[in-house]
């Protein structure tokens, strides 16, 4: 039994779309075991090809290239397997892969990934911009920095630079600099409670009220880093609207001239953003944004913004 | 610093082969490998942390090269390659040395085909030990293939 706190109560009762017996079932599960292919490092049908003959099945996911689900495979452990060590695949999260693949990344590209530990959705740009392009790995926590610069190691990624900073002040040094930027914001991650329930118990509504105006503004330093024309992806891993559409209604107040653009990836059930929360009325622009509960696809809750700079 | 400073590590390599967006930077016995991209940025960037990959470190008169090192250098090596089996990358992978015959002492990269698995040294015994960190070998007892 998974233990509620007054305040995730309060919440659950606010949303109006949330089916909190269909949340719990789903939160009780482990997620679904899935892994990305290095396609930096190595041909992918090469991984494939090994991966086969050593018994592992995979399904590919819909929603992103070279993202999978684990059929079988032959280590209880993934993070255990040599195609893990040797840095063949990456494992993460199914709805995880999403927010970089929205980024729209083409090979070539500058991006930035500004709190990127411990450096899933940095491993994944890195494939995607090639050795023409380049991330920007950064992360604020010296301790995370530590897996962020691992795990790029790893992967072999001879793209990236991680760097140590507060991404709220990364626009002083980095303005206009960027063709894309990912903000995938610290959130109370009420999305990802299959990792460790006792969020559900820890939570409280003055984490989401200290969160918002952080995630705001890590937005807006992301945004001034764009080039004209440049897209920046906002996600949290959290069902808070508070968190959420909050963020980005209040962000598109703001900047009249940024253009929010449709979020409808391919193969994931989304459901409309919130029209309003609490009092608050959200800019109806927010309904282009991807918004799903983790019983939704069987995997975790996000949301996701992409917002375009005109 | 541009790789043609590397004539010892070139001693190594067919270094003219390599892609040319790739830098070799060197701190201490450390050279980490980064394009010409990411080297550019960096120089804008506050609070570097790290570019590119660790790929090799001096032991010595020797270079060894790291995983991702081997598996970036390692087709554009001279010599000193060594192949191995599945069963064997498996051992490998859990620390076990591996047995040849008729090595001379000193560093040797390993591979299966187009998998290469970092560097090993190669003792008086004619076994050659992993050089590879403990953060990234494998426990498991599974399916040796």
């Amino acid at each position: 039994m998974i233990a509620l706190s007054e305040d995730f109560k309060m919440l659950a009762s606010q949303l109006p779309d949330l089916d909190l017996e269909a949340y719990l079932r789903t939160v009780e599960e482990p997620l679904p075991e899935c892994i990305r292919l290095n396609t930096l490092k190595f041909r992918e049908e090469d991984v494939k090809e090994f991966m086969h003959a050593r018994g592992w099945r995979l399904e590919p996911l819909a929603w992103v290239r070279h993202g999978y689900r684990v059929l079988e495979a032959p280590v209880a452990n993934l993070g255990d397997s040599i195609e893990h060590m040797l840095g063949l695949i990456y494992i993460q999260g199914p709805v995880s892969m999403l927010p970089v693949e929205v980024l729209d990344v083409k090979a070539g590209d500058r991006c930035l990934d500004l709190c990127a530990a411990p450096g899933s959705k940095s491993t994944q740009i890195s494939q995607l911009v090639g050795l023409d392009g380049v991330v920007v790995a950064n992360d604020v926590s010296s301790k995370r920095v530590k897996a962020l610069s691992f795990n790029l190691q790893r992967w072999g990624a001879i793209n990236s630079v991680v760097t140590l900073a507060d991404g709220r002040l990364f626009s002083r040094w980095a303005e206009g600099l960027f063709d894309r930027v990912l903000v995938d914001a610290p959130c109370s991650s009420l999305g990802v409670v299959s990792k460790d329930w006792s969020v559900l118990k820890r939570y409280r509504l003055n984490h989401s009220r200290r969160l918002q105006p952080l995630q705001a503004s890590l937005l807006e330093s992301g945004y001034k880093c764009l080039k004209p024309g440049g897209v920046i992806v906002f996600s949290t891993c959290t069902i808070h609207p508070l968190e959420n559409e909050a963020v980005i209604s209040r962000f598109l107040d703001r900047h009249p001239e940024a253009r929010l653009e449709e979020v409808r990836p391919q193969g994931l059930r989304r459901r409309r953003p919130l029209e309003e929360f609490g009092g608050e009325r959200f800019s109806p622009e927010v309904e282009k944004c991807f918004k799903c509960y983790p019983y939704d696809n069987g995997g975790e809750g996000f949301f996701i913004a992409k917002i375009r700079r005109e | 610093m541009s790789r043609s400073n590397y004539a010892s590590l070139s001693a190594f390599l067919r270094v003219d082969a390599l892609p040319p967006q790739l830098v070799f930077t060197e701190s201490g016995k450390k050279i980490r490998c980064v394009t010409h991209e990411a080297l550019e940025i960096a120089a804008r960037m506050k609070g570097v942390v790290t570019m590119g990959v660790y790929a090799a470190k001096k032991l010595g008169d020797d270079y060894y090269l790291s995983i991702e090192g081997s598996q970036l250098l390692g087709p554009y090596l001279e010599g000193g390659v060594i192949e191995i089996s599945m069963s064997e990358a498996e051992r490998w992978m859990r620390g076990a040395p591996i047995e040849r015959e008729g090595l001379e002492r000193g560093i040797a990269v390993v591979r299966m085909g187009w998998l290469y698995l970092g560097s090993g040294r190669v003792s008086r015994d004619g076994r050659i030990y992993p050089l590879i960190p403990k953060e990234r070998m494998i426990s498991y007892q599974g399916d040796t293939g």
